[in-house]
């Protein structure tokens, strides 16, 4: 489908600088409200940049893990299950690093400042972060 | 923080049903006043107000019970109320319970304690000068507080065994996670760490579950009182020393582990010095990464609504996001990258 300018990213942002400027005429709980609104809609502008990629580097990773195959849904359930019955036990710094690794994408996602500085460096895919 | 507009309609009911109940135990003459319905807070509908009789004022506190599912991690009123009295009774610092809701009330489940002066504000006790006094001792007071607690004879409140925190608190944060079907990796990390690592059995105590900056009435001279008492179980006393320190309420402060005032160390002289069991550092970093799993749970559980009963909420939602950032909290501390 082709849409028309603005972008879905762009309309999130120009939503977001709406609601930035609202928040200094209002008061208690609808001004707190507007900042958790802001909060939420640059987590949204977000996914839309970074998902597709990250999502399709994280199913080839687990994938090549568990020696499987699937959607990323299917091998996440397939991961979940494997650690909780002490399948990776043994391979407990892969399986660590291999988590920490979606994790990371999903902070990236969230709130990048979170990340600590080994982590924070802008990966080549997925755009601005 | 005043009662808004939109919150006029529907509580002028339940204001009245409060004269009620208050009359019901103060005497007819009795009157409230200076009425006030906190806008920031939990999972209880919270009304502040005094009592007038004759010349004399009180402030107290009502908590009602909300609307809450299958999967509630909280224990009820009634259970909260006793666990309460016999801290009171023992000299914790927790607001004076006063006395439980009856049906005739028809203020559904829950209870009037006494208003306790303080800020619980995390930003405010941690950072603001007017709080440097409490800080500089609050630790000590910390380890006091606990040692005093976990001293309570458990008998008279047997019932408290029975609940899934008090049973296995590890399996019950699973249990929790497992009704909503989600899949968290890290998450499985954490909790087949915790399976892997459980400590020797410790001699089973009264807990207050829910320890930390956030949930703590602090004055200029220190610790005032203990709120929230939804979370009570029994179980091992450095359990609670953990969830304090866990480092989602060190609010920038991770130098500070506990509850973002000082060091584990002063902590656990402090609690030793009371009278507490020997506890070591090792102990209490072990129900940290408990901590980080625990509260990432809830925090899935507070996306799904579940807790307070299905409404939409923009603070809820992003909770629900905000599991990510825990999830990265726990595997670097599993990996040793954070104390």
């Amino acid at each position: 489908m082709s849409q028309d300018r603005p972008s879905a990213t762009e309309l999130i942002r120009t939503v977001r600088e709406f609601l930035g400027e609202l928040r200094s005429r209002l008061e208690g709980a609808d001004q707190y409200n507007t900042l958790v609104a802001s909060y939420v809609l640059g987590i949204v502008e977000r996914e839309i940049t970074l998902a597709p990629a990250l999502n399709q580097q994280e199913r080839d990773e687990i994938a090549a893990f568990l020696n499987a195959s699937g959607t990323l849904p299917e091998l996440q359930r397939k991961l979940s299950e494997n650690i909780r019955a002490g399948h990776h036990d043994d391979d407990w710094q892969r399986v660590l690093d291999l988590v920490m690794a979606q994790v990371v994408n999903k902070v990236r996602v969230v709130k990048p400042e979170s990340l600590d500085p080994m982590h924070s460096g802008s990966r080549d895919k997925g755009g601005r972060n | 923080m005043a009662d808004s507009s939109a919150e006029t309609s529907r509580t002028g009911g339940e204001l009245e049903r409060l004269r009620s109940a208050i009359r019901r135990r103060f005497g007819a003459a009795a009157e409230i006043g200076n009425v006030v319905f906190p806008t920031l807070g939990g999972s209880n509908v919270t009304i502040v107000f005094d009592v007038v009789e004759r010349t004399a004022r009180r402030r107290l506190v009502s908590r009602q019970e909300s609307y809450a599912g299958e999967n509630n991690p909280f224990i009820p009123s009634w259970m909260q109320f006793r666990v309460m009295q016999l801290a009171y009774a023992n000299k914790v610092p927790v607001p004076e319970p006063i006395f439980e809701y009856e049906p005739a009330d028809q203020m559904g489940s829950g209870y009037v304690t006494a208003f306790v002066e303080g800020e619980t504000l995390p930003n405010r006790v941690l950072r603001s000068p007017d709080f440097a006094e409490a800080r500089a001792r609050i630790v000590g007071q910390f380890g006091e507080t606990f040692a005093r607690l976990h001293s309570i004879d458990i008998a008279p409140i047997g019932f408290l065994e029975k609940t899934p925190d008090s049973i296995d608190p590890i399996v019950a944060q699973r249990d929790r996670m497992d009704a909503y079907g989600e899949d968290h990796p890290a998450l499985e990390l954490g909790f087949r760490w915790l399976e892997r690592n459980r400590p020797a059995p410790s001699p089973r105590r009264l807990l207050h579950g829910d320890f930390r900056t956030g949930n703590l009435m602090i004055a200029r001279d220190g610790l005032r009182a203990v709120l929230d008492w939804e979370c009570c179980h029994i179980g091992s006393a450095a359990e609670d020393l953990g969830w304090l320190c866990t480092r989602s309420w060190r609010f920038g402060l991770n130098d500070r582990p506990v509850g973002g005032f000082g060091k584990r160390e002063e902590l656990l002289s402090a609690y030793a010095a009371a009278g507490g069991e020997k506890i070591e550092i090792e102990q209490v970093r072990y129900w940290e990464v408990f901590g980080l799993v625990r509260w990432a749970v809830i925090n899935i559980m507070q996306a799904h609504g579940h807790v307070f009963g299905g409404r939409r909420s923009l603070s809820w939602a992003a909770c629900g996001r905000n599991v990510s950032l825990m999830e990265y909290e726990l595997l670097m501390t599993l990996a040793g990258r954070f104390d």
